[in-house]
C-alpha cells in the first residue's frame, strides 16, 4: 500500500526511470510471504542418491559382477557432483563389494566401471561413448536431454522441482543388464522396443 | 565444503520417495562456456520464450553487448560493439551453418531470419571477431542461430497470437520419427502493422509487413559413427519501403513508397563422421536463393557453399580443426531507375575460396590451454586475406576461468563497395553521387580483449570482458569531383563522391553480465555495457562526416534488467528492462537515449497449453530507436499467445 502510493507519487515528477524500480520493488515483496527456504537439496544431491540406489536394483551378468572387486561408480566428463557423490557412498556396499568413485575421460578408461555417469558436458560424443560403454555392461546414466531417446539407458529429468527419470530397457538388455521391475515402475517412461535400431 | 548429512539420510530414501523431494536448481552455464576463450553468449529457447519476443531478431536484444534499434516495422539495425547502422555491417550472422550475410552490402537482411521461435534450440553469440574458424566477416560479432534436432523432438505444437503492433503470428510443426530416420515441418506467417509516423496521411504508413515461412528439418543416424541432416524452407514476404530517389526527367527527386516483394529458398545437407572419440570430420552444403525487388532495385542473388572440418588429437596435448571452403554467388542487379541507383556490372559471379588450421595445446591438462590458428581466404574483390588469432584460457577451478586474445580480422568488400552508383538531389539541377570502387581494398580490425567468468555460491554468475579495437580502411567518402552531364535525363550536374577506404580509430568497452537464481521462484539476468568509438577520418576533411557517424554508431551505456519471477507453479511474471544512451549513426537524426520494458505473464492452463499476455515497450507511447530515414516511433503494444504443443 504504502509503497504503491510512493510510486505512484514519484512516477508523476520522474516517469520512466522510477516506474521500473518501483514495479521491480513490489514484484520483490509481493511472493515474499511465500518465499521458501534454502534447505532443499540440489538436484545434483537428489541423483547422487539415485545413483547409488540404482546400483541394488540392476542385475550384472554373473560374470561381470563376480569378478568385481569393488562397486565402481564413475563419473565421465566434468564432474557436476562436487563432493555430494563421495559423501553419499562413503563406507556404503553393494553385494559385499565396498562402493567407490572414479573420474574418467573417455570410454577407454572404463573398464570396472558398474555404472558411469555422463557429464552434459559429453552430449556430443555420446553415439561414440554409449556402444564401447554397452559393449562392457555398464549402467549409463546422465541428465543429458533426451538421454534415453539417444540410446542412454537411464536420464535424469527435472520437472517442476523434481528429479524423475526415464528408462531405455531395450539398450539395457542390449549391455546384458536387467533392471528391476520397481525401477521399471517408478521411471515416469520407459522404451522398451529401440525404434533406433541397435543404437 | 562441509560434509552434508543430507546426502547420507537421502541414500536411505526408495526411488519413489527420491522422486517426490523438492529440489533447487543449480544455475547452468555450459560447460563450453567455461573452456571458451571469446565473448560468448548462449541465449536458449526457455530464456527466448520467457522474454516474451515474437522474433528471433527481437531476442538478440537479450544478448548482452548486441545493440539492436528498430528502423521501423520491418527493419533493423544491429550492432555489436558499435557500428549499429541500417546495413549491420560485419556480422556474421549463420542458420545451422547457413551464412545469411549478403555479400551486396555486407550486411544482413533480417526478415531471412523469420524463423518460427519455437524451433529454435539456442542462439550463439560471440561477441568480437569470431576469428579463424568463422572466418571473414566475422568483425564485430558471429550469431549462430541454432535450430532443434528433429530427433529430439516429438509430437507438435500449434501457437497462435495476436495484438495491436504485431498483429497476427501463427505456427505449426509436426515430427515424427521412424527408426532411426526422424523428421520436423514447420509453417510460420505473421503481419506487423506500421509504427508510429510523425508525418499524418495514411500513405505515409508504409511499414506494415508480412511473411510466411514453411520449413523442414530431417535427422538420420544410420550407424553409430555417422549422422546426417537435411533441412531447407522456403519464404515469401511483402513489406513496405519509403526512400527518397533522384529523377533525371524532370530534375527532382520523389519520394517512392514501394511494397518490396522478397521470396526465397534453401537448403542444406550436413553430413558428420566419427572417427573415434577424439576425432570427427564434417561435410556441409547448402544452397540459398533470394530475390528481392526493392524501390531502386531487384535482386537476385544464389549462394553456393561446400566446407570440410576435420578435428583430431594430435599426441595428447594437441586438440586440431582444419578445413577448406568453396563459396559461389552469382547475381543479377536489375535498375528501377537507371542513373539513380546502379550496380556496374550489373550481373557478376563471385567466388570465394577459404582454409583454415588451429591447435589447441592444452598446457596443464584442464586448466591452461593456448590456442593458435589461421585462416587464409581469396575473394575476387581484394586478393587474399589473412587472418591469425592466438587464445589463452586459464581454469584454475571448475567454475572460473580467465581468458585473453588478439585476433586480426577482416570485413571484405562487398558489390555496394565495388560497383555502386547512387546519387541523390541536392538542390535541382545538382545531384550528389556515391561511387563505389573497384579497388577498394578490406576493412580491417586488430583485435585484444579479454574476460573473466566465475559461479559463486552456485547461484551467482558473473561473465566480465574488456577489450580494445583498432579498426583501419574502414569506408569513407572522398570528392568531390565535379561533373556535367546531358545525360540520363536532362542536362544536370553531379558531385562524385567515390568511395575510399578512409577512416580508422579506435573502440574500447567493457560488458560485464550477471546472474543470480536468488530462490527457486526468482531469477536476476543482468546486464551492462559500456563502450566508446574514436573514429576519425584519414582522407581529410570531406569524410569527417562520415567518421563522426562511426565515432556515434554505438550507446556508450547499455542497461539491461531482467527479473524471471515464479508467481505459482503454472504462472510466471517476466520484465525485461533496456536502457540504452545516446546513439547517432546519422547526426541528423539522431537517437535519443530511451528506456523500455516489456512485460509477460505466462499462464500453463494446462500440461500441454500456455497462454501468455506481453505488453511491449510500456514505459512511452513511441520512441525512436534507429537513425534510418525516415525516423519513425516504435510503439507500445501488447501481444497475447496460446501454444499448444503435443
Amino acid at each position: 500500500m504504502g509503497l504503491a502510493h510512493v510510486c505512484a507519487n514519484r512516477l508523476r515528477a520522474y516517469p520512466p526511470s522510477l516506474l521500473c524500480a518501483c514495479i521491480l520493488a513490489a514484484l520483490m515483496l509481493a511472493p515474499a510471504a511465500g518465499a521458501q527456504p534454502a534447505s532443499h537439496p540440489t538436484e545434483y544431491q537428489v541423483e547422487a542418491a539415485y545413483l547409488f540406489n540404482f546400483g541394488k536394483f540392476v542385475t550384472w551378468p554373473p560374470d561381470v559382477s563376480s569378478k568385481r572387486k569393488s562397486f565402481d561408480l564413475c563419473v565421465l566428463g566434468p564432474d557436476p557432483f562436487g563432493p555430494v557423490l563421495v559423501q553419499t557412498v562413503s563406507g556404503e556396499t553393494l553385494n559385499g563389494q565396498p562402493v567407490i568413485t572414479k573420474h574418467i575421460a573417455s570410454a577407454a578408461e572404463s573398464a570396472g566401471c558398474a555404472i558411469v555417469f555422463i557429464s552434459s558436458s559429453e552430449g556430443r560424443r555420446l553415439n561414440v561413448l554409449l556402444p564401447a560403454l554397452a559393449k562392457q555392461h555398464i549402467l549409463t546414466v546422465s541428465d543429458i536431454p533426451h538421454f534415453v531417446d539417444r540410446g542412454g539407458e537411464i536420464g535424469f529429468v527435472v520437472e517442476g522441482g523434481h528429479v524423475h527419470f526415464e528408462v531405455n530397457q531395450s539398450a539395457a538388455e542390449e549391455a546384458g543388464l536387467s533392471l528391476s521391475s520397481e525401477l521399471l515402475k517408478v521411471a515416469i517412461t520407459v522404451r522398451k522396443a529401440n525404434p533406433k535400431g541397435g543404437r | 565444503m562441509q560434509p552434508q548429512p543430507e546426502d547420507q539420510s537421502l541414500k536411505k530414501l526408495s526411488l519413489e520417495q527420491l522422486g517426490s523431494i523438492e529440489v533447487t536448481s543449480v544455475s547452468k552455464e555450459p560447460e563450453t562456456l567455461w573452456t571458451t576463450a571469446a565473448a560468448v553468449y548462449v541465449l536458449t529457447a526457455d530464456e527466448i520464450r520467457r522474454s516474451g519476443v515474437t522474433s528471433v531478431v527481437d531476442a538478440l536484444r537479450l544478448v548482452p553487448g548486441v545493440n539492436l534499434g528498430r528502423d521501423n516495422a520491418n527493419s533493423y539495425s544491429v550492432g555489436v560493439r558499435g557500428f549499429e547502422n541500417i546495413f549491420s555491417k560485419g556480422l556474421l550472422v549463420l542458420i545451422d551453418g547457413r551464412s545469411v550475410y549478403t555479400t551486396l552490402f555486407a550486411g544482413v537482411y533480417w526478415d531471412v531470419t523469420s524463423i518460427p521461435l519455437e524451433e529454435i534450440d539456442r542462439i550463439e553469440v560471440i561477441r568480437g571477431p569470431g576469428g579463424t574458424v568463422w572466418g571473414a566477416n566475422a568483425v564485430n560479432g558471429v550469431i549462430n542461430i541454432i535450430t532443434r534436432n528433429s530427433q529430439e523432438t516429438k509430437g507438435g505444437y500449434v501457437s497462435v497470437g495476436g495484438g495491436n503492433v504485431d498483429q497476427g503470428r501463427a505456427a505449426a510443426a509436426y515430427s515424427g520419427t521412424r527408426g532411426n530416420l526422424s523428421a520436423r515441418l514447420y509453417g510460420q506467417w505473421f503481419t506487423t502493422g506500421p509504427e508510429f509516423h510523425f508525418a499524418s496521411g495514411t500513405v505515409n504508413n508504409f511499414d506494415d509487413w508480412w511473411t510466411g515461412r514453411t520449413g523442414f528439418r530431417s535427422d538420420w543416424n544410420p550407424n553409430v559413427r555417422d549422422s546426417v541432416m537435411l533441412e531447407g524452407g522456403l519464404f515469401s514476404e511483402r513489406s513496405g519501403e519509403e526512400t527518397p530517389i533522384a529523377t533525371f526527367d524532370p530534375l527532382g527527386s520523389i519520394d517512392d513508397i514501394f511494397r518490396d516483394r522478397v521470396s526465397g529458398s534453401d537448403i542444406l545437407l550436413r553430413w558428420k563422421r566419427t572417427l573415434s572419440e577424439t576425432s570427427d570430420i564434417q561435410v556441409q552444403t547448402y544452397f540459398d536463393r533470394v530475390d528481392r525487388d526493392r524501390p531502386q532495385i531487384g535482386e537476385k542473388r544464389a549462394t553456393f557453399d561446400i566446407d570440410l572440418v576435420h578435428h583430431f588429437a594430435l599426441a595428447t596435448r594437441n586438440n586440431v580443426i582444419w578445413g577448406a571452403g568453396v563459396r559461389v554467388i552469382p547475381d543479377s542487379i536489375t535498375s528501377h531507375f537507371p542513373g539513380s541507383v546502379d550496380f556496374f556490372p550489373p550481373q557478376r559471379t563471385d567466388a570465394l575460396y577459404s582454409g583454415f588450421v588451429q591447435d589447441e595445446i592444452k598446457l596443464i591438462p584442464d586448466t591452461l590451454s593456448f590456442t593458435a590458428g589461421i585462416k587464409l581466404e581469396h575473394n575476387d574483390y581484394s586478393g587474399f586475406e589473412f587472418q591469425p588469432n592466438a587464445r589463452i584460457l586459464y581454469r584454475p577451478a571448475r567454475h572460473q576461468s580467465f581468458w585473453a586474445a588478439v585476433t586480426r580480422a577482416v570485413r571484405t568488400p562487398s558489390r555496394l563497395d565495388s560497383d555502386v552508383n547512387v546519387a541523390a538531389l541536392i538542390a535541382s539541377p545538382v545531384f550528389l553521387r556515391i561511387i563505389g570502387q573497384p579497388n577498394f581494398q578490406s576493412e580491417t580490425l586488430l583485435d585484444f580483449e579479454g574476460g573473466y567468468r566465475q559461479l559463486f555460491k552456485k547461484s551467482v554468475y558473473l561473465d566480465v570482458a574488456v577489450f580494445h579495437n583498432k579498426s583501419g580502411d574502414l569506408q569513407n567518402i572522398t570528392g568531390p569531383i565535379v561533373v556535367a552531364e546531358n545525360s540520363p535525363g536532362l542536362p544536370h550536374i553531379a558531385l562524385d563522391f567515390p568511395f575510399v577506404n578512409g577512416a580508422a580509430g579506435t573502440t574500447d568497452g567493457v560488458e560485464i553480465s550477471p546472474s543470480w537464481d536468488i530462490t527457486p521462484w526468482l531469477q536476476l539476468k543482468g546486464a551492462y555495457s559500456y563502450l566508446t568509438l574514436d573514429i576519425h577520418s584519414t582522407v581529410g576533411a570531406v569524410g569527417d562526416s562520415v567518421a563522426t557517424n562511426f565515432s556515434h554508431s554505438g550507446p556508450h551505456h547499455t542497461l539491461f534488467v531482467a527479473p524471471r519471477i515464479k508467481l505459482s507453479k503454472a504462472v510466471d511474471l517476466d520484465p525485461t528492462y533496456h536502457y540504452q544512451s545516446a546513439v547517432a549513426f546519422d547526426q541528423n537524426f539522431p537517437v535519443p537515449a530511451y528506456h523500455t520494458l516489456d512485460l509477460r505473464l505466462g499462464w500453463n492452463v494446462m500440461k500441454n497449453v500456455e497462454f501468455s499476455v506481453v505488453g511491449q515497450n510500456l514505459l512511452q507511447p513511441h520512441h525512436i530507436e534507429s537513425s534510418a530515414k525516415p525516423q519513425v516511433g516504435i510503439r507500445r503494444g501488447a501481444f497475447a499467445k496460446l501454444v499448444w504443443t503435443r
